[in-house]
Formats: structure tokens, C-alpha cells, sequence
């Protein structure tokens, strides 16, 4: 077997952490093993949101130089919501590479580093789903739509969520 | 004593021929050699600082060589100008850097035009748009049909046996992690179904 970078080290010691205690409502591990740098994950919508009941997959991919650059991650299919682009990639602070924020909107603390993991990294997604921050939005049609029709907004979100399910 | 007096002034005049030798300008091939180099380096302009240049600098930059010739461009001033507009390329700057000579009347080009010239050849590099507002086409919305599950299907497996479970092979963890997606979906899949049936009631 070839001689393991410290990015696959790490990643399979996330993967093998991931499997024996693994927060409720996260699933995540590597497509292959044979590819530790591409990998699948399953978030359950969080309880009293529209996103309620649904299970949204998404894939992770990392970098080469991992840990010390952060992964990109990609609802697929994408879902509505102010912090995720239409493609499905979101947009939150602990994805974004470390230092300090062009904008200094974001403290340092909260991007990504070393210390930060895929664990943090999906349940950060979890808390995003429960409050978007529409301040920062990705999406601005689903800004839009949170900020001046949640009726439509939580319908529209609801539809996805048992179309999903084959509901 | 005679002797000493002696030493004395001979070390004067040692001392006197030797400073007068390091004052007299440097002889004609010196800086020939000079220009030969800095010609050869004109393809890509960087600092001359070898160290036959610093102690014949005056000689260079005394008409030798034509002016515009003689300018350095150092890294941090193409440095600089790139922080000030970061979208500029390398050879940009470098280009504007030689015509005007100084960092500030290379900004004032660049606040002036909003760009500077490309050099002969080169053209402004592709951008890239954000592609993140494009949806891709096709991607299947249903959980069932990608992870190929059937309606009723029961996962096989207690579910509390599979928590906190790391396979021996990665063929078994790949199945573990299968088998808890599935589980996943399906009580996800439960839990609407029961709510969707609790909320009807209440329409009709």
C-alpha cells in the first residue's frame, strides 16, 4: 500500500471517529476508500424547520493540503436556502480558508483551521439550516423569499423535502 | 629612533598609495564588462546588484548607458502595484513599470485607465466567473431512486448494532455506512409519512 499523506491520515482517523460516535442526524464517510478526498454525507433536517423530516445529501471534497485548507461542500441536490448557492456548494464561515476576512465581517476564530472538522464542519450545516443569515446570503433569490414570503419560502422547502422522499 | 621615524613614514606612504589606488576610477574595461552583463540581463529586468556594480555605480548611471535603461524593478514594487490593483498581471506592471520608471506614476496610470497595457502578445487572462449560481440538470431529487431503495424496504441489521461499529476491512465499513444511510432515509421517510397522515385530518 502507497505511503499515506497526512491529509488521508487524517481523514480516515474523521471517517473512523465519525463511525463510532457519530452526532444524531450526521452520516458522513468516503465514497471510496479508494478516494479519501471525495466523500458523502446525509444531514437530517433540524426539528421545528421547514427542512424538518428531510434528509439532504451532500458531498464533501477536500483538499489536497487538508487540514489546512477546508473543504468545499455541495448539496446535491442543491436545496433552497439564503446560505447555499443554486449549484448546492454553502456558504458558511468555518468553509472559508483561514485568516482574517477581507470583509471583517468574520472573526478569525470562526473560519476554517486546523482544529475545525468535518464533524463541526456538518454540524455548523445543521445549525445554518435551523437560522439562516441572510446578512451574508449566497442566494439571493431565497434571501428574498425568506425575508418577504416565508409562506412560499417554507412551502417551497416542504415540496423538496417529500419529493425527496418519494412522498 | 631613526629607524622607527623611518617605519613611520613608510607606512604612511604605503598607507597613501593604497587609498589613492582604491579612490582612482575604475579602468575603461571595467564597465564594459558591466554593460556586457546588464545587457545580457535587459531580457528580464532585475536589480544589478553584483559586486562589481556597487563600487562602480557611479560610472553606470553617469551616461554610459541611456537612462531608461538603468531602472530596476524590483519585486516590491511590482508588489506594490499589485496590492493596489490586484486583478494586474505580473508582466502588467513590469511593462508600465520600465516606460514610467516609479511606482507612483505606474498607479497614476493605473487609477487614470483602470488598466494598463498587456505586453506585445499577451492578452487579460480568462475570468472567472463565479460559476456557484448556475444549477446543474440533471440531478435526481429522489432519495429512493439514488441510494436504490424500494418503498418498504425494512433495513436488514438492527440499527443499534451498526452504532459506533468500525468495520475490519473498508469492503465492511462501506456496507456499515450503507446500511446507515438507508436507515436513515427510511425512518426519515416513516416520520413524514406518520406526520403527513396526523396533518390530513385537520385539511379534511
Amino acid at each position: 500500500m502507497a505511503p499515506k499523506s497526512t491529509a488521508q491520515k487524517r481523514l480516515l482517523k474523521e471517517y473512523q471517529q465519525l463511525c463510532k460516535d457519530s452526532p444524531p442526524g450526521i452520516i458522513a464517510g468516503p465514497v471510496s476508500e479508494d478516494d479519501i478526498f471525495l466523500w458523502e454525507c446525509l444531514v437530517e433536517g433540524p426539528p421545528d424547520t421547514p427542512y424538518e423530516n428531510g434528509v439532504f445529501p451532500a458531498t464533501l471534497t477536500f483538499p489536497k493540503d487538508y487540514p489546512l485548507g477546508p473543504p468545499v461542500l455541495k448539496f446535491n441536490p442543491p436545496l433552497l436556502h439564503p446560505n447555499i448557492y443554486a449549484d448546492g456548494t454553502v456558504c458558511i464561515s468555518i468553509l472559508h480558508p483561514p485568516g482574517e476576512d477581507p470583509n471583517q465581517y468574520e472573526r478569525p476564530e470562526e473560519r476554517w483551521s486546523p482544529v475545525q472538522s468535518v464533524e463541526k464542519i456538518l454540524l455548523s450545516v445543521m445549525s445554518m439550516l435551523a437560522e439562516p443569515n441572510c446578512e451574508s446570503g449566497a442566494n439571493v433569490d431565497a434571501c428574498k423569499l425568506f425575508r418577504d414570503n416565508r409562506q412560499e419560502y417554507d412551502n417551497q422547502i416542504r415540496q423538496h423535502v417529500m419529493k425527496s422522499l418519494g412522498l | 629612533m631613526e629607524s622607527s621615524t623611518i617605519l613611520f613614514i613608510i607606512t604612511l606612504v604605503t598607507l597613501f598609495i593604497f587609498l589613492s589606488w582604491l579612490i582612482t576610477p575604475i579602468p575603461q574595461e571595467v564597465p564594459y564588462e558591466v554593460e556586457q552583463i546588464t545587457s545580457q540581463n535587459q531580457s528580464r529586468p532585475v536589480p544589478i546588484n553584483t559586486t562589481s556594480n556597487s563600487s562602480s555605480g557611479n560610472s553606470i548611471t553617469s551616461g554610459v548607458r541611456p537612462r531608461n535603461t538603468s531602472r530596476e524593478i524590483t519585486p516590491a514594487m511590482i508588489e506594490i502595484v499589485q496590492s493596489i490593483g490586484p486583478q494586474l498581471t505580473e508582466s502588467q506592471i513590469r511593462l508600465d513599470l520600465q516606460r514610467s520608471g516609479s511606482v507612483e506614476a505606474t498607479v497614476n496610470n493605473y487609477m487614470e485607465n483602470g488598466t494598463l497595457p498587456f505586453p506585445e502578445g499577451e492578452t487579460a487572462p480568462q475570468q472567472t466567473a463565479p460559476t456557484h449560481n448556475i444549477p446543474p440538470s440533471t440531478v435526481s431529487l429522489n432519495l429512493l431512486e439514488k441510494y436504490g431503495l424500494t418503498e418498504d424496504e425494512a433495513v436488514e441489521g438492527t440499527p443499534e448494532e451498526l452504532k459506533g461499529k468500525w468495520g475490519a476491512s473498508k469492503e465492511e465499513r462501506s456496507t456499515f455506512l450503507e446500511k446507515k444511510r438507508k436507515e436513515m432515509i427510511l425512518n426519515a421517510r416513516k416520520r413524514l409519512a406518520s406526520q403527513l397522515s396526523n396533518e390530513k385530518p385537520n385539511v379534511l
